[in-house]
């Protein structure tokens, strides 16, 4: 065997190596074995319930049709799987996450805790896309937004990084509100106990459908969020009245992410194609008529889907602005 | 009425009934193996219920919720390791039990105890229907706060015989709850950036290490479960619902206790059967004493975490607010099949709500009718011999620690509360009041913060506050008293040495605590754990002064106090080496299933642990390995199917 036959073998192998190699990573790209959605949050609320029925039908529509499993890794209102996701999760399709909207706007509410890129956050999609709604009990009498915003009374949240809080601050620091904010409940439900106890006021954040079979006995008086509640398309909306141009655009910094809630996100690494094969999938699942009618089995959400691209686009265009504004969101959640 | 045989005629359809039946044997296997609890059972069983009536959803959780709390009594036991959180406080008296040879008795007594207290609990729910949303209203935050304090003021009862170091362990199971991000100033305490702790230490794996690991090594030293060759029979089982019966105000308590306290959110079962057993321990009765294997210890905790489930279905019903982690997850399934908890679920579908009573009953019937046929083979478990068992249950601790986070960290923190835990068993302190401190620690904050922001100071005077603090200090008062009389007489001590060194090290971490949450932390985050580490501090040492004393008393009375006794043996003695020997156990298997995924490792440990603690025959070795390893899968696998991390072994061999 002469140094040319050795050096033809040698270049054959090795291009067989390349060939199957990209065979391999290419066969990888377009197919899914098993995709495991992580949740942010325990079972049972809306980011649970939402990936259990995304769960259900995903994989019909991914190549492959995959089995799709549900994980919770709660913790820090999603933040310790974001910071997973943009860390050590797995970037080739098999790990996808369920984390809160606000993630991307976490390393200015927070620095010190969230010391993440948030443009690296690969968006899937969102499942809904409805403002939120601040409340009070029709015991409390605060009945108009003049009420809510010049009298003391006491609005309920869960902890200090929970939309309840963020919103409720948001509100009161902008606007001048003289209510106060109690920190710690668990949740929602929790809330509105207390407020029909008539130990608080009410709360912010509540999406429509949690207070819509309550209308005899709460009050609702505006909403934050971009668009309207389709039910209720007149409620007057809070960063609207906000007369300092800095102080309104840091509240719309904030209340943007409520126009993508319920968000699918990836690890960063992902390869092109599965992300655009995972993004194509989830926009063909949102007309399927069977997944349509399971989602309207869970009756908190209202499909309305935003894109993968969507997001990126408009989380790209929120973060870019002026520094300024960054120093005033913190002071509004102050 | 009408709406009663509504219900029963609703649930009386096949598939009704073949889904409340499903759902019991599923909360058997669940409760049985200790590290999945009912909690993540729900969870992957809700979307199962996708296509199905709310009749047969609900029969199906309900049924498995309802029984995980029968079930786990068996490990508990057997072998010392709760099933779930909720049968920590069994294991003192039903596995003292076992190891007298009365195994078929405390199986008895528990799954008749939690059959009744079952029942009760829905029949407590059934009679909280008409009245359940005003019931759910009457309560406010200061009470809440005020029913953890009480629950709280049971550590004086738990003490023991060396009441300091009682309250000592209370308040560093305190302390360790609040480890983790704060809910009231949203930062880390104590987490030191570790993502793994912002949630707080995992409350399965703290009752694994607490009290799973350290009876596997006292039941390594005596080489079986029952020490006597007497073989297990129908008639001890007999007996022992012969004691429930004959216990019936205790049970019917107890129960009382489970339901109403289970609706109060924040109290889960981990609370309340210690609060029962404490509760039971006032009267021991003519049996032994609690802790050394009386019936009764058995009887309340049973009856009493039994009965929780109809009531934490109260305020679930009524209000949509989570009675405890697991009505969380099932007010998912209220969602999924269009109920609306509140005045529907009383009015329009009411015969829903009935028809949940029903499958919390006859689930609770099934299944403790089921265990109890099980009884005479499970009993015949204590006299299999201990090189066998213990690699078995080292298994599922160790798989079900791993199954929590998936994270190497699950493994540490297992084994180290477990050497927390073989440390406190041995020097005689009470781990029952570290996890009553442990799960009561962030309710109490967390309501005291509501409390004062709600209404500064004014709660203190609300009537139901004033009621349940006054009767928590009396109770406090009452025990304080009756140590003081009981002063120097407190009976057999563990070794002097050890605890003086024990005793200094918890005095240490303590202070360091005090320091670290004045400094670091802001006022309203600190000032809990700064209270709880001071108290920490004081009791601690108190009991080092008191043990020094003892120590440097005249010669004979400290040799006396040397020697062994009860179920405290010297540290450099086989308790040390049989310790040592399951921490290594624990390790190993933790780094073959980092190596090779929980299958492999299971095959390989289980036979070669037998292997190496001395079994005859090769052939046992690996049926047993066998076994053991198709039933992880069966378990972890298929009915938890769950994806594991990759092995290093598996990885390093793709990337090659």
């Amino acid at each position: 065997m002469n140094h040319s036959t050795v050096a033809r073998l040698s270049r054959a192998f090795l291009f067989a190596l390349a060939w199957t190699l990209s065979a391999l990573t290419a066969a990888q790209a377009v197919e899914f074995k098993t995709v495991t959605i992580k949740v942010g949050y325990g079972a049972g609320g809306n980011y649970d319930l939402s990936s259990r029925l995304i769960a259900r039908h995903l994989g019909r529509f991914l190549p492959g049709h995959p089995d799709i499993i549900v994980q919770n890794v709660p913790g820090g209102g999603s933040l310790k799987l974001t910071k997973m996701m943009l860390g050590s999760e797995p970037a080739d399709g098999s790990v996808i996450a369920s984390v809160s909207e606000a993630m991307p706007f976490a390393p200015t509410f927070d620095p010190a805790n969230a010391n993440f890129d948030p443009l690296t956050m690969q968006w899937i999609g969102s499942l809904s896309s409805e403002p939120c709604l601040c409340v009070t009990t029709k015991a409390s009498g605060i009945d108009t937004v003049e009420k809510f915003l010049t009298q003391e009374f006491l609005l309920g949240a869960s902890g200090k990084n929970s939309l309840s809080y963020i919103a409720a601050a948001m509100v009161k620091n902008g606007l001048n509100g003289k209510f106060n904010i109690v920190t710690g409940f668990e949740g929602s439900a929790e809330i509105l106990v207390a407020s029909q106890r008539g130990e608080l006021a009410g709360l912010c954040a509540l999406p429509y459908y949690n207070v819509a079979d309550k209308l005899d006995q709460f009050n609702i008086l505006g909403t934050i969020g971009p668009g309207t509640v389709a039910a209720a398309p007149t409620l007057p909306h809070f960063s609207d009245r906000i007369k300092d141009p800095l102080t309104r655009q840091a509240a719309q910094f904030i209340e943007s992410s409520r126009g993508y809630y319920l968000p699918l996100m990836a690890p960063p690494g992902i390869p092109r194609d599965t992300l655009d094969a995972l993004r194509k999938a989830y926009v063909e699942m949102s007309k399927d008529p069977d997944f349509l009618a399971d989602a309207a089995k869970v009756g908190s959400i209202t499909v309305d889907i935003t894109p993968g691209e969507e997001i990126s686009a408009q989380v790209a265009k929120t973060l870019n602005v002026d520094p300024a504004v960054f120093d005033a969101v913190r002071n509004l959640l102050k | 009425m009408d709406l009663i045989l509504t219900a029963i005629a609703e649930m009386a359809q096949p598939f009704r009934m073949l889904m409340l039946i499903t759902g019991v044997f599923a909360g058997l296997v669940v409760g049985v193996v200790p590290g999945i609890g009912g909690l993540f059972a729900m969870a992957l069983l809700i979307p199962m219920t996708y296509n199905m009536d709310p009749y047969a959803a609900f029969a199906l959780l309900l049924g498995m919720g309802s029984v995980t709390t029968t079930s786990d009594t068996i490990p508990a036991i057997l072998f010392g390791v709760p099933g779930s959180v909720g049968a920590a406080a069994t294991v003192l008296d039903g596995h003292a039990m076992a190891k007298k040879g009365e195994a078929a008795r405390a199986f008895g007594a528990s799954y008749s105890a939690s059959m009744i207290g079952g029942v009760f609990g829905a029949l407590v729910l059934a009679a909280a229907i008409p009245v359940m949303r005003p019931l759910v209203l009457y309560l406010r935050t200061p009470d809440f706060f005020a029913i953890c304090a009480f629950g709280l003021s049971i550590v004086a009862i738990l003490a023991g015989s060396q009441p300091l170091k009682g309250l000592a362990a209370a308040m560093l199971g305190m302390l360790a709850s609040f480890i983790g991000i704060d809910s009231i100033a949203g930062i880390e305490r104590w987490s030191y950036g570790q993502i793994y702790l912002w949630d707080g230490l995992p409350i399965s794996l703290v009752f694994l290490g607490l009290f799973g690991l350290p009876e596997l090594a006292s039941l390594l030293m005596r080489g079986s479960i029952q020490g006597s060759a007497e073989r297990p029979t129908y008639a001890g089982m007999w007996q022992g619902i012969r004691d429930t019966l004959r216990e019936w105000p205790l049970v019917l308590r107890c129960s009382a206790i489970g339901s109403l306290l289970g609706a109060v959110p924040g109290i889960g079962i981990a609370v309340l059967d210690w609060i029962a057993y404490g509760h039971a321990s006032r009267r021991p009765g003519s049996g032994p004493k609690f802790g050394q294997g009386n019936v009764r210890g058995v009887i309340a905790p049973e009856s009493a975490n039994n009965a929780k489930e109809g009531g934490s279905l109260i305020p679930t019903i009524a209000f949509g607010v989570p009675g405890s982690a697991s009505m969380s997850i099932l007010l998912g399934a209220f969602v999924i099949h269009g109920l609306v908890p509140g005045p529907e679920m009383l009015g329009k579908n009411a015969a829903i709500t009935v028809s949940m009573v029903l499958s919390i009953a006859v689930a609770n019937i099934v299944g403790a009718v089921t265990c109890l046929v099980l009884t005479r083979p499970l009993a015949r478990i204590a006299q299999v011999s201990a090189a066998i068992l213990v690699p078995m249950v080292v298994t599922f601790i160790v798989v079900g620690a791993y199954q929590t986070n998936m994270s190497a960290f699950d493994f540490m923190l297992v084994m180290l509360v477990g050497a927390v835990g073989m440390a406190m068993k041995e020097l005689n302190w009470p781990r029952s009041a570290f996890s009553l401190g442990f799960v009561l620690g962030p309710s109490l904050e967390n309501y005291f913060f509501l409390a004062y922001q709600i209404s500064g100071w004014a709660w203190l005077k609300q009537p139901l506050v004033l009621t349940l603090l006054g009767l928590a200090a009396a109770g406090v008062i009452r025990q304080t008293v009756s140590w003081i009389k009981a002063r120097g007489n407190a009976g057999a001590l563990p070794p002097a040495l050890p605890d003086i060194v024990a005793g200094s090290a918890v005095t240490l971490l303590g202070l360091a605590a005090l320091v670290t949450a004045l400094l670091d932390f802001p006022f309203e985050a600190a000032i809990f754990p700064a209270i709880t580490a001071g108290f920490l501090v004081l009791f601690s040492l108190l009991t080092t002064i008191q043990t020094v004393l003892r120590w440097r008393r005249p010669a004979p009375a400290a040799g006396a106090d040397m020697m062994p006794v009860g179920e405290w043996q010297p540290s450099d003695g086989p308790a040390l080496k049989g310790n040592l020997t399951v921490l290594g156990l624990c390790l190993a298997l933790a780094v073959l299933v980092l190596l090779a995924g929980h299958l492999a490792a299971t095959f390989v440990f289980v036979a070669g642990g037998i292997w190496m603690l001395g079994s005859r025959s090769p052939k046992v070795a690996l049926a047993v390995a066998a076994g053991t390893t198709l039933f992880v899968y069966a378990v972890f696998d298929i009915l938890a199917s769950q994806p594991w991390p990759t092995p290093w072994l598996a990885s390093l061999w793709r990337v090659l």
